[in-house]
């Protein structure tokens, strides 16, 4: 369980982040959203014991973590743009990582090699971009961390190189109950992995949900009716959002499915149709005016 | 050592091996070729081998080369090993790890030590080879190479954490080099820009007394420069040694203490930046003023101009790098404050005086030494002689110097008018008081003014007694006593019988007591020369001047005045004309005759009795009145004196009425 609580942060004056408090489940993937200096980074190095905190605590199992020895052994972190020792090949980075980590898996290591197919001999800084990400991701693995931090992890992979690490990811949160933090600037980019999602605005954290929770309490709903809207309809319904398309009527609804499919259908319509939502949708319509706000920030 | 041997990660050594070591590499290399090298080709070269080979210590093989990688190679050393805190991404990489600060600290530092010590511990053995192979024996010992890795080692450790220091307290390598060598200047530099800036301020400040004072230890970098011409002293080694202890434990302090996201911030502590910035500002303006005060000497107009330039300067650099921008012009504010903050303290200063106005009272003072030269307290290491007068203690005495230090002080805005060929002196006022405390002053005087008030003092037995050498030689140390007269010819006259010896002293002794004040200062400079040799290697010099009546009647009694002395008979003519600065001033003496060639008031001299009289009272006063050319018998040779109103005998007054 990985907690923020009250934490600020602040670079000479500038406030990076404020009053955050977050929680991570053991074995759960959180997504973490924001824009371009929405204060990802920084919570991100909060958690990784790189910065320390101006204000709150940052625990992971109740324990501090800042110069905290034996929780770091078990928590490892890629930054946005992945770093190697200078000149360093991936076979030497292994060998610095192994005498560091406690956990570290040689086999594990040969393995993620061969299926990446990555020439280990190789100086890393020479490798292009999505291969030094790749890199990282062998190394980070191979240390079997409890706890892995990545910072736009998806920046610069190809989808298939993108679908191969997000399975691979999947699957230790599956076999060893890893817990994950991941951060992007793009909802889309992650939504298919992450069970939790966070997002965080200048500094602050606005929301935090469950994604499964979120996605079975909000439909998109299509009606169509010979004579209008029924008005006793929108009364009997949580509507979060309607819009009229020609004689199609379009709304937002919170609540279960059966009972929303009930109740439009006691109303006789000419047209009724269930359509999905994407994820940011939901926060759109689910947070009303900050969900614009939202929406700006998602549109990239 | 199990427990260290774990302790140690020995792939994060490796990976400061593998960044840094080619300094490490380096650092041999130049000191393989400053030091053995050297030391084999000049044993090679068998002319010259005894010469060359021929050393104080192991720094004068190529001391030059020694000293540049000494400066250097710790600095840049600290450099590149803190380069990971400097560079965010790699800061981030090594404190992400699961390793405490200490323990990275440690790691870097000890490695650095370590790459220092190395080459130097190689070559010391390279150097013990060459020895033992060569048998260098007869040129230097063991302890010499012993004394050479000690120093060296001394050294290299104290810059080195110097360097890291710095390191934990900025966040751009570029900044580190340069505070680096700026901290280890400062004690020198802040001193010396300190006592000169004091003397403008101050009316009286003896910056000249304190300059003398080893300024050179206080920094290792000139400490190291002047390793070939002096041994590193014990108490400097000890306080080199604490200090390179107390700069590592206040490193390690700090890198806990430091935020990683300090990387490329030129200073990493918040705190510390307001003290940086107003810190070069106040350096920076100390630099200036230094200059102008020194350019344009006691000119208070270009001292302020010169503040106000280099605090403008000290601080818009400083507001650069701390911004890491050029365009800084619009944060006035700080500057105005700090000019304001300057402005009172500096008028608080002059106005209030409590320094300036300070003359010890007589009730509290034990002796005071009056000279006119703050160097009295020379360096007693460099200076194998140097005669240090004493103190008066005489109540008398020391009333009347203080009543000279109050005219002096109550002078001070009376602007002085010198006379062309007149110039300042030093008064220099050291008391010590009955409470062990010292009041110390040093003035520049136009000595004129107070001929009264020196007068008294000069003129009184115990300030002759104290302050003359001759009533402080050893007599029975005496080998010989030579007087040279000047002019052409055999004249001298060496005296090396050890009671004729103790006669001349006892008789120039009581010359010297004799002497008047106005005498001791026209007929000072003319010669002849009287010089005591003693002890091999020490000599004071003393002048006959025409006025030593015991000197010139013990010379005649022994029938060798005209060997010491330039006798009328040596003179063929004198030609003399009336003193006139614009004709005569700063020429030399070939010119001064032919002007007068040209001359058309010009008193020719050949009678021997007024010859006489010429030599006896003309000399090098303060105020010339007539100027004399004596023309030689022998080699057509011709010297200059000058006589004053005073001196000028009856009938030259007459020929020029």
């Amino acid at each position: 369980m990985i907690k923020m609580q009250n934490v600020s942060k602040t670079f000479d004056r500038f406030k990076a982040i404020e009053n955050v408090n977050l929680s991570i489940q053991k074995g759960s993937i959180y997504g973490l959203i924001g824009s371009n200096g929405a204060g990802k980074t920084t919570l991100i190095k909060l958690l990784a014991g790189i910065y320390l905190q101006d204000q709150g605590s940052v625990t992971i199992e109740e324990e501090l973590v800042f110069e905290n020895l034996s929780l770091k052994e078990r928590v490892f972190y890629i930054p946005d743009q992945p770093y190697f020792l200078p000149q360093y090949t991936t076979k030497q980075m292994a060998q610095f990582y192994k005498s560091i980590y406690p956990t570290w898996s040689d086999e594990r290591f040969q393995t993620l090699v061969a299926w990446f197919e990555l020439d280990m001999k190789k100086r890393i800084h020479t490798f292009s971009k999505g291969w030094q990400r790749q890199a990282a991701f062998i190394l980070a693995l191979s240390a079997k961390p409890d706890v892995l931090i990545l910072d736009e992890p998806m920046d610069g992979l190809d989808p298939v190189v993108r679908k191969k690490v997000k399975n691979l990811l999947i699957q230790d949160v599956a076999d060893r109950e890893m817990t994950i933090l991941i951060s992007s600037h793009n909802l889309r980019e992650i939504e298919d992995i992450c069970d939790h999602i966070g997002i965080i605005h200048k500094g602050n954290l606005l929301i935090e949900k469950e994604l499964d929770e979120l996605k079975s309490d909000v439909h998109k709903v299509q009606v169509a009716y010979k004579d209008g809207v029924p008005e006793q309809l929108l009364s009997k319904l949580n509507v979060l959002h309607t819009e009229k398309r020609g004689s199609v009527f379009l709304c937002i609804v919170r609540g279960k499915e059966e009972e929303i499919i009930g109740q439009i259908q006691k109303t006789k319509p000419v047209l009724l149709d269930l359509l999905p939502l994407t994820l940011e949708e939901i926060f759109i319509y689910e947070m009303g005016d900050i969900g614009y706000a939202i929406n700006n920030i998602m549109v990239e | 050592m199990p427990s260290i041997t774990s302790w140690l990660n020995k792939e994060l050594i490796l990976q400061i091996v593998r960044s840094t070591g080619w300094i490490s590499i380096l650092y041999f290399l130049g000191l393989f070729f400053s030091v053995p090298l050297v030391m084999i080709m000049r044993y090679s070269d068998e002319r010259y081998r005894l010469n060359d080979m021929q050393v104080n210590s192991l720094f004068d093989y190529t001391f030059e080369i020694q000293i540049g990688l000494l400066i250097v190679i710790p600095v840049l050393l600290s450099v590149f090993l803190f380069r990971f805190l400097q560079v965010k991404q790699s800061a981030d990489l090594m404190h992400s790890i699961p390793m405490k600060r200490g323990k990275i600290f440690q790691h870097y530092v000890l490695s650095g030590i370590v790459s220092l010590l190395l080459p130097i511990g190689l070559i010391a053995i390279s150097v013990f080879i060459i020895h033992n192979l060569l048998d260098l024996g007869e040129f230097f010992q063991l302890k010499d190479i012993l004394y050479w890795v000690g120093t060296m080692s001394v050294l290299n450790l104290l810059i080195f954490m110097a360097g890291v220091f710095v390191a934990m307290i900025t966040g751009i390598s570029a900044v580190q080099g340069v505070l680096t060598y700026i901290l280890l200047l400062f004690p020198v530099g802040i001193t010396l820009m300190t006592l000169f800036n004091l003397k403008f301020f101050l009316y009286g400040f003896p910056s000249d007394y304190f300059l003398v004072k080893n300024l050179e230890t206080l920094s290792p970098l000139t400490y190291a420069s002047l390793l070939n011409g002096r041994l590193l002293r014990s108490e400097d080694i000890i306080l080199y040694i604490v200090l390179t202890i107390v700069l590592y434990g206040l490193s390690l302090f700090l890198y806990k203490k430091r935020k990683i996201e300090s990387a490329s911030e030129a200073i990493a502590f918040p705190k510390l930046r307001s003290f940086f910035k107003y810190g070069v500002t106040f350096c920076a303006m100390l630099l200036s003023g230094m200059y102008f005060g020194e350019v344009q000497t006691n000119s208070l107009g270009w001292m302020i101009f010169g503040y106000t330039i280099g605090a403008t300067f000290g601080y818009y650099i400083a507001e650069m790098v701390l911004q890491k921008n050029w365009r800084v012009f619009g944060r006035i504010k700080g500057l105005v404050i700090y000019a304001l903050v300057v402005g009172i303290f500096l008028l608080g200063i002059e106005t209030l005086g409590f320094y300036e106005n300070k003359v010890p009272d007589e009730s509290e003072v034990q002796s005071v030494l009056l000279a006119d030269t703050p160097h009295v307290y020379m360096d007693q290491a460099s200076f194998d002689h140097n005669f240090v007068p004493n103190p008066l203690k005489e109540k008398e005495n020391i009333a009347a110097v203080q009543k000279l230090h109050q005219q002096i002080i109550n002078d001070k805005d009376i602007p002085v008018e010198l006379k062309e060929n007149e110039y300042m002196i030093p008064a220099f006022f050291l008391y010590e008081l009955k409470n062990g405390k010292k009041v110390i002053r040093q003035y520049q005087v136009y000595e004129r003014v107070y001929e009264d008030f020196y007068k008294r003092i000069y003129e009184s037995e115990e300030y002759k007694r104290a302050t003359n050498e001759i009533f402080h030689l050893n007599i029975n140390h005496i080998d010989q006593i030579t007087i040279s007269a000047n002019g052409p010819g055999k004249r001298n006259v060496t005296i090396n019988d050890i009671d004729e010896i103790k006669e001349l002293v006892q008789v120039l002794q009581g010359d010297i007591l004799a002497e008047s004040y106005q005498d001791q200062i026209y007929f000072s400079g003319r010669g002849p020369s009287i010089e005591v040799f003693l002890d091999k290697d020490h000599f004071a010099y003393f002048e006959f001047k025409p006025t030593y009546k015991g000197v010139t009647k013990w010379l005649e009694d022994r029938e060798v005045l005209d060997q010491a002395r330039v006798m009328p008979e040596d003179i063929s003519s004198v030609q003399i004309a009336e003193w006139n600065e614009k004709d005569y001033e700063y020429d030399f003496p070939e010119q001064i005759v032919e002007k007068m060639e040209n001359n058309s008031d010009v008193l020719k001299v050949i009678e021997k009795e007024e010859i006489g009289e010429i030599l006896n009272n003309s000399g090098w006063g303060r105020t010339h009145k007539y100027i004399v050319v004596l023309r030689f018998e022998q080699d057509n040779y011709t010297d200059i004196l000058y006589l004053d109103e005073e001196h000028t005998p009856e009938f030259i007054k007459n020929h020029f009425k």
